[in-house]
């Protein structure tokens, strides 16, 4: 194996450490900027930049991943030569390679990180400004949460989808159940429902491709928060990269739980615009606690992409 | 020396774990807590119909609850409501399916357990009680009666009942000339000769047939549930947990029974609150009564909704349109429909036998060991729109657990009422 791939990854690597620093030093300066649209245009800006940070960490890390594999190979090889004159020189070789190997790897882990970092740090500049365009607007402190009077609705196991009788040695472990401090009796469990922890349920998200920044908040009073099984409208909030009110947008919700087979047990539509980037959400319903991943299609003119809010009830 | 108190506190405090496994009597405040939400106690208020302005008027109710028991409104003068909907039986008929004119593709469901879902049949084919009352009356093999036929009864044998709730309307003047049985629901001549009347004779036979199935409902909303066993068992644990008072409500069996029905078997999952079901559609794979012509289940039921003439929506409908969220917002497609039935209320269900949408299974010890070791539903590409989903996982319970579970539901059945004169055949 030539090393010239080598010195070109650590070329590129250190052009990536300069463009983490340049983000940074930027992000930094964006917090004390007041003007909303402002805010929302330098949220988009850092955005794009964590964006092509986790694009260069998955591309460092497919590279940790490649040069693994022609390790492992490599490894047969040193095995054969076992006993050998080349076989010192040989296993210096494919040593080497294994450090450099986990010199990416752990690049790969710190540009992750760093993206991860200037995306939170860019939302929370999209969240000032959204706050400050749509003061009147914009209710809801920190994620959704359910209604504490809601009663408490149990999951169903909603698993496995088919009627193939192979797919009956999948179903060997039985349902889940869990059993809370304090009880003696244990309930229906969650199953597949293990949200990540890290999981983001910012109710402030950009969409997928960077065009769109929007909030979502359920319009309940006194406060907002999600009722369980009871039909209910969100408020939808929709800017442009530049921050300005997205007007005239077609827009297509659907929401699903992760690990179960199912989606709402309603078809929830955008009934109207209220005011400029302003849209009601009629009819959603949740049927169940857990972790609801809710998609909004947007569409407007040539361009289409799409947000994903997550919720956990 | 250690005071036999002090011995009785370290005991208690050492033991706690272990006695609660081996007493299947202790259970704690949090346990209590979460077996109250099952309670008829804890049963909300009906649910507001605002698609039916009479739907808790009295008066209505006991004209309602003539009709219910009135076999005059049949093609044979033979079948009423309360034919398949027997009170003495929990408003079934102890028939896989029912038998009328002719048989019924469903199995005939309890009422007093049906009143708080947003939607009525097996498929949910319709969105209120009032509508779903209406259906059977024009079916072949329940009433069999044409929907003109229908109303002309009501407003003519029934006129003066009929006059104290809606006035001398113009709708029963014109129900009243007309002399055809027509109905679009009845292939051949009834549906020639409901194509043949003026649209103003239609609407008011449609009008005249609605108000029919709103006094109906008006009855059916009086259906009260006594408390069975297992709500008297939670009160009793909320009052004083004294143990003798628990025995005598619930058995061991019992009690083990209830445990698994809340944990281990899963039962509570689709079967939770106080009627013990989440009103939601699923597909457990239960036989398939007819393969060669398979049920759709909800699939069905929901084209159908969006074809029914008396919705929430409708004309006919008391509300205004944006009162009818769950029409507005109807969910319309998705795997999940496709051979999926409403979750049945568990209350009475010992009483109520057979079971599943077609009584295939005969007793509870056949539902249970049908989810014990369950089968993926029925396939066939050629009449199914796309794969069933499917929705449960066996529960690999001993024969013994799946006898306590059965145990178990049989303490829901609250008392027949003997005292309630809605629960009797009314008296004219």
């Amino acid at each position: 194996m030539s090393l010239n791939p080598l010195r070109i990854w650590l070329g590129a690597l250190m052009c990536v450490w300069t463009f983490i620093a340049q983000a940074e030093s930027e992000a930094h300066h964006h917090a004390s900027d007041t003007d909303a649209q402002a805010l929302m245009h330098k949220a988009g800006h850092i955005l794009s930049q964590a964006q092509a940070l986790e694009l260069e960490s998955v591309a460092v890390f497919r590279n940790a991943n490649d040069l693994l594999n022609r390790i492992k190979t490599l490894r047969m090889t040193q095995r054969e030569l076992a006993g050998t004159e080349q076989e010192a020189a040989f296993t210096d070789m494919v040593n080497a390679l294994n450090t450099q190997r986990e010199h990416w790897q752990t690049q790969g882990a710190h540009l992750r990180r760093y993206s991860g970092e200037l995306k939170t740090e860019a939302l929370g500049l999209m969240e000032i400004g959204f706050r400050q365009a749509w003061s009147d607007k914009v209710n809801l402190r920190g994620p959704m949460q359910l209604m504490p009077e809601s009663g408490q609705v149990m999951a169903h196991n909603a698993q496995v989808r088919s009627v193939h009788p192979t797919m009956l040695n999948r179903m060997d472990d039985g349902p889940d159940t869990r059993q809370d401090a304090g009880m003696t009796m244990s309930m229906p469990g969650m199953s597949g429902q293990q949200a990540p922890e890290d999981l983001d349920i910012s109710t402030f998200q950009a969409s997928r491709n960077l065009n769109f920044f929007a909030h979502v908040e359920p319009i309940t009073k006194p406060h907002p928060m999600v009722p369980l099984n009871e039909i209910h409208e969100w408020r939808l909030l929709i800017s442009d990269a530049d921050g300005q009110p997205l007007t005239g947008a077609n827009i297509v919700i659907d929401g699903h739980m992760p690990g179960h087979v199912h989606g709402l047990p309603t078809q929830p539509r955008v009934t109207t615009e209220v005011a400029p980037g302003e849209y009601l959400i009629e009819g959603i319903k949740f049927q169940m606690t857990g972790w609801w991943v809710m998609q909004i299609d947007v569409t407007r003119g040539d361009i289409q992409d799409a947000l994903v809010f997550n919720v956990v009830l | 020396m250690i005071r036999p108190a002090v011995l009785f506190l370290l005991l208690a405090f050492t033991l706690p774990t272990t006695q609660a496994e081996q007493n299947p009597y202790t259970f704690t405040e949090a346990d209590i807590q979460f077996l109250s939400m099952f309670t008829l106690d804890n049963l909300p208020d009906l649910p507001d119909a605002p698609s039916n302005r009479l739907a808790d008027n009295d008066q209505a109710a006991r004209l309602g609850h003539q009709l219910f028991f009135d076999t005059g409104l049949s093609a044979n003068g033979e079948v009423a409501c309360s034919t398949c909907h027997q009170p003495e039986r929990y408003f079934t008929d102890g028939l896989p399916q029912s038998q009328a004119l002719g048989t019924t593709r469903r199995n005939a469901p309890s009422i007093p357990s049906a009143l708080h879902g947003p939607w009525q049949f097996w498929d949910g084919r319709t969105d209120s009680l009032w509508a779903q009352a209406l259906s059977p009356l024009e079916d072949l093999n329940e009433h069999g009666m044409d929907r003109t036929s229908a109303a002309r009864y009501f407003v003519t044998e029934y006129r003066d009942e009929y006059e104290a709730l809606f006035g001398a309307s113009d709708e029963a003047e014109r129900v009243r000339a007309l002399t055809e049985s027509a109905s679009p629901k009845q292939p051949g001549e009834p549906a020639q000769a409901w194509s043949d009347l003026d649209e103003a004779d239609r609407d008011a036979v449609n009008r005249v047939f609605a108000q029919l199935g709103k006094v109906i409902m008006a009855y059916e909303r009086k259906l009260d549930l006594e408390p069975a066993r297992f709500d008297r068992f939670v009160n009793a644990l909320q009052e004083d947990k004294e143990e003798s008072r628990l025995r005598n409500l619930l058995t061991d069996d019992e009690v083990n029974g209830m445990r698994l029905f809340m944990g281990k078997a899963n039962c509570a999952s689709c079967h939770n609150g106080p009627l013990f079901t989440n009103f939601e559609f699923h597909n457990i794979g239960a036989p398939e009564a007819d393969r060669k012509n398979v049920d759709l289940g909800r699939f069905e039921g929901v084209a159908e909704l969006q074809d029914n003439t008396f919705t929430c929506l409708s004309d006919y409908s008391d509300a205004d349109p944006e009162q009818c969220e769950e029409m507005r917002f109807l969910k319309q497609q998705g795997p999940e429909l496709v051979g999926a039935f409403k979750t049945p209320s568990l209350r009475n269900v010992n009483e109520t036998a057979p079971y599943m949408q077609a009584g295939q299974l005969a007793t509870l010890m056949d539902v249970i060991a049908h989810y014990n070791t369950p089968t993926p539903p029925f396939y066939d590409r050629e009449q199914h729109p796309s794969r069933p989903h499917f929705d449960i996982l066996p529960l690999k319970l001993t024969v013994e657990e799946q006898e306590q579970l059965a145990a178990f539901l049989a303490t829901l059945t609250s008392p027949i009422p003997d005292q309630d004169k809605w629960w009797q055949a009314p008296t004219r």
